[in-house]
């Protein structure tokens, strides 16, 4: 540290008032964003009911099942498919691999069109269902990704709502073979052969704050004559 | 001896802290035009108060604390800690007012990820945010993959030519031209030909793959800041496998690396000398590492069974080595399968890789290349000595632009750096194991958070108890800086409390 001449160190109880100060200024900051959150809705449900995996619980796999086409009952009719969530799969993904699952989740992002069908991701985090997609309430419970799906082209046609800001995506039941690795070297996917639109997507509009458009008007405000007051003391300097 | 600050000192470490934040105040009006275009309104609003609570701040400390003093090294590494520390603050605002986080501190841990091109979220629900706040959350890696404190004061506010010691503190050593100002240009034209170049690019590749020219444009812009800047944020929940295009992968391979380079290797390569390329103990400890990496994390996989195809195992392997060693945290497989799918020798890999990071005076983390470039030669050059007659003069070169003498002073710093990184991982590594996490999810998580690597195992997530956050946090910024600029505001601190008048 440079020693100047003539050192007149700051007292420490000014330096002290100082740095309380410093902390007012940040926790008024933290204050204004919490006061101008978005508000609670309602209908909301208990908070704090995290569903999303913790990576400390101990994973319980089920035992692999036999392939499809490994084991077929006399009649030739196909195996019952198993109903699984995002997290068992990611869970057991051997354990799953090459079976015949049913799957149902918010088509999110896009529709990718492709020669072999259409990508899609579907999300089955708890936004996708009652809770209901974000920021329209402040039910906050983690998330999680979902799955990516291979949609035959017939499925994705009846797709009319693609989740994303603003919009409440389809959501899909879609039945299929869940792949650790496809041939494209895409993984942990399911291919679908078929399924329907469980739930249908809409508009989810974020409805205008009144009280944040006027705190950030006044803000705008003062930003501007903060600006103006150090013009004008940097020309006199 | 430590002396306790005088008024010149608190006022040129505010002052120039003061100008970072008007800075990112007005930089926060660049998603506000866009959430203005959109029809964002909520989120307009919130960027526009987040930008008028910066700019206040930052003008009333440049008004309260006006100084004309020379800046001196100490001061100018303060400086830039403290506008670190302090930028996120209001950077978060924005995000905390989109609804997707659940704390300020999330918001906080978020702008402070982005700014550190670090790449770990705690967003809920980011399938479904506004595209203003994904914008932002992607140009602050842009920002800070560049430097927070070189971006503003070389665009939206003038430091004139005391830049340079703000340069230094931003964990940037080499001046690649004669003069600050010139290198700092040259760094801006670097990034905007890639900028235009990259998000081309990805806008075709993303085009070809299935989407419109319009999303396909906004999608590339993001991709290619999170991949150049090293910073790994997407738009989607799933990261790059959302696209489900070798295509894209294909095309942000080389933007990583790009990214990873440093940018005296950039005006090597700008300048003709594409030998340098082959030269460069950088570039030589890069593709080594990536490729004995690699080659153990291959064996790996072919052993646990994960992918038995030759194609598979090259485009899944190969653009997670990638990813990780330039600690960029772009995914293509869903995190949780590190863990459930990947055996531990791939995930180890990893680990090895993001710790390793990119290039020194680039915008990638990690130890670099160069600390370890340098280690190895000084070890050689012992191990020489140890063989040779003992009168024999044993000199050890390398290359760096130009052919450079290897001295000790240089192998004890990097061989210094080295194990406080060590430190740093593993600190972060100890808490999460406190925390009840497996050694092998606490030591990446730790890794990824401190080196900037970011790909994520799962373990950092809404729900991750807070001290785990504020500790990732101070790994974050202590490793974009390099601990020596931390180190110094922790100085002042203790001169207040401990230095004499």
């Amino acid at each position: 540290m440079s020693v100047p001449a003539r050192r007149r160190p700051i007292p420490r109880v000014r330096v002290a008032l100082g740095g309380v100060a410093l902390l007012a200024v940040l926790g008024s900051i933290v204050a204004v964003g919490e006061a101008l959150r978005h508000p609670y809705r309602p209908e909301t449900v208990a908070l704090d009911e995290r569903t999303g995996s913790d990576p400390r619980d101990e994973i319980m796999c089920p035992e692999p099942q036999p392939r499809e086409g490994q084991e077929r009952d006399a009649t030739g009719d196909s195996l019952q498919p198993i109903a699984v969530s995002s997290n068992e799969l990611f869970d057991c993904p051997q354990a799953y691999d090459g079976q015949r699952v049913v799957y149902r989740g918010e088509v999110v992002g896009a529709l990718l069109t492709r020669d072999v069908g259409v990508w899609t991701q579907l999300n089955d985090d708890v936004y996708a269902g009652d809770v209901g997609p974000l920021p329209a309430h402040r039910d906050y419970r983690g998330g999680n990704a979902g799955v990516g799906v291979l949609l035959p082209a017939d499925l994705a046609a009846q797709v009319r709502f693609v989740g994303g800001p603003q919009t409440r995506g389809d959501v899909l039941e879609i039945r299929g073979i869940f792949k650790r690795v496809d041939e494209t070297g895409e993984v942990a996917v399911i291919h679908a052969d078929n399924g329907q639109v469980a739930q249908s997507g809409a508009a989810n509009p974020d409805p205008p704050l009144l009280d944040r458009q006027i705190v950030a008007f006044v803000a705008m405000a003062i930003a501007l004559g903060m600006i103006a007051a150090e013009r004008t003391v940097a020309r006199r300097r | 001896m430590l002396f306790r600050p005088d008024r010149r000192d608190f006022s040129l470490i505010g002052f120039y802290a003061g100008k970072v934040i008007f800075g990112v105040g007005l930089a926060m009006l660049v998603p506000a035009v866009m959430a203005a275009a959109l029809g964002e309104r909520n989120e307009l609003y919130a960027f526009l108060l987040g930008s008028a609570l910066a700019i206040t701040a930052g003008r009333a400390t440049e008004l309260l604390l006006y100084t004309t003093e020379p800046l001196s090294t100490s001061h100018g590494l303060a400086a830039v800690a403290l506008s670190w520390i302090l930028a996120p603050i209001f950077a978060g605002l924005p995000l905390l007012l989109s609804g997707h986080y659940s704390s300020y501190l999330d918001a906080y841990f978020e702008s402070m990820s982005g700014f550190a091109t670090i790449g770990l979220t705690l967003a809920n629900d980011l399938d479904h945010m506004a595209r203003s706040v994904n914008l932002w959350r992607h140009l602050m890696q842009f920002i800070g993959g560049q430097g927070i404190v070189i971006v503003v004061l070389t665009i939206f506010a003038s430091a004139g030519g005391r830049i340079g010691y703000l340069y230094t503190g931003e964990g940037r050593e080499e001046k690649i031209l004669p003069n600050v100002i010139r290198t700092v240009r040259f760094i801006w034209r670097v990034a905007l030909v890639y900028a235009v170049i990259g998000t081309a690019a990805l806008w075709a590749a993303l085009m070809f793959a299935g989407f419109t020219p319009a999303t396909a444009l906004l999608h590339g812009a993001n991709l290619f800041m999170a991949a150049f800047d090293t910073g790994g944020f997407a738009t989607q929940s799933s990261s790059v496998a959302f696209y489900r295009s070798l295509t894209v992968e294909i095309v942000l391979l080389p933007i990583m690396t790009a990214g990873a380079f440093s940018f005296a290797l950039h005006y090597q390569l700008w300048l003709g000398r594409r030998s340098e390329l082959a030269r460069n103990i950088e570039t030589r400890t890069l593709a080594t590492s990536a490729f004995v990496l690699f080659t153990i994390m291959v064996i790996g996989l072919g052993r646990t069974g994960t992918f038995t195809d030759f194609f598979v195992i090259m485009r899944q392997g190969f653009f997670h080595i990638v990813s990780a060693h330039t600690t960029t945290g772009l995914a293509t497989v869903p995190g949780r399968l590190y863990v459930t799918d990947w055996g531990a020798l791939a995930p180890a890999m990893l680990v090895t890789a993001m710790a390793f990071g990119g290039m020194a005076g680039s915008t990638a983390g990690g130890i670099k290349a160069m600390r370890i470039g340098l280690i190895i030669k000084g070890v050689t050059r012992d191990v020489r000595k140890v063989l040779l007659p003992e009168d024999a003069v044993v000199v050890e070169t390398f290359h760096s632009s130009t052919r450079k003498l290897l001295t000790d002073d240089q192998v004890k710093a990097a061989a210094t750096i080295l194990l406080l990184w060590l430190v740093l991982y593993f600190g972060g590594g100890l808490l999460g194991m406190f925390y009840g996490y497996d050694l092998q999810l606490a030591l990446f998580e730790s890794t990824a958070a401190a080196s900037s690597g970011g790909l994520s195992v799962g373990l950092v997530r809404p729900e991750l108890e807070w001290p785990l956050k504020v500790i990732y946090v101070a790994q974050m910024v202590i490793g974009r800086l390099e601990f020596i600029a931390i180190f110094a505001l922790f100085g002042y601190l203790l001169a207040i409390v401990r230095g004499r008048v």
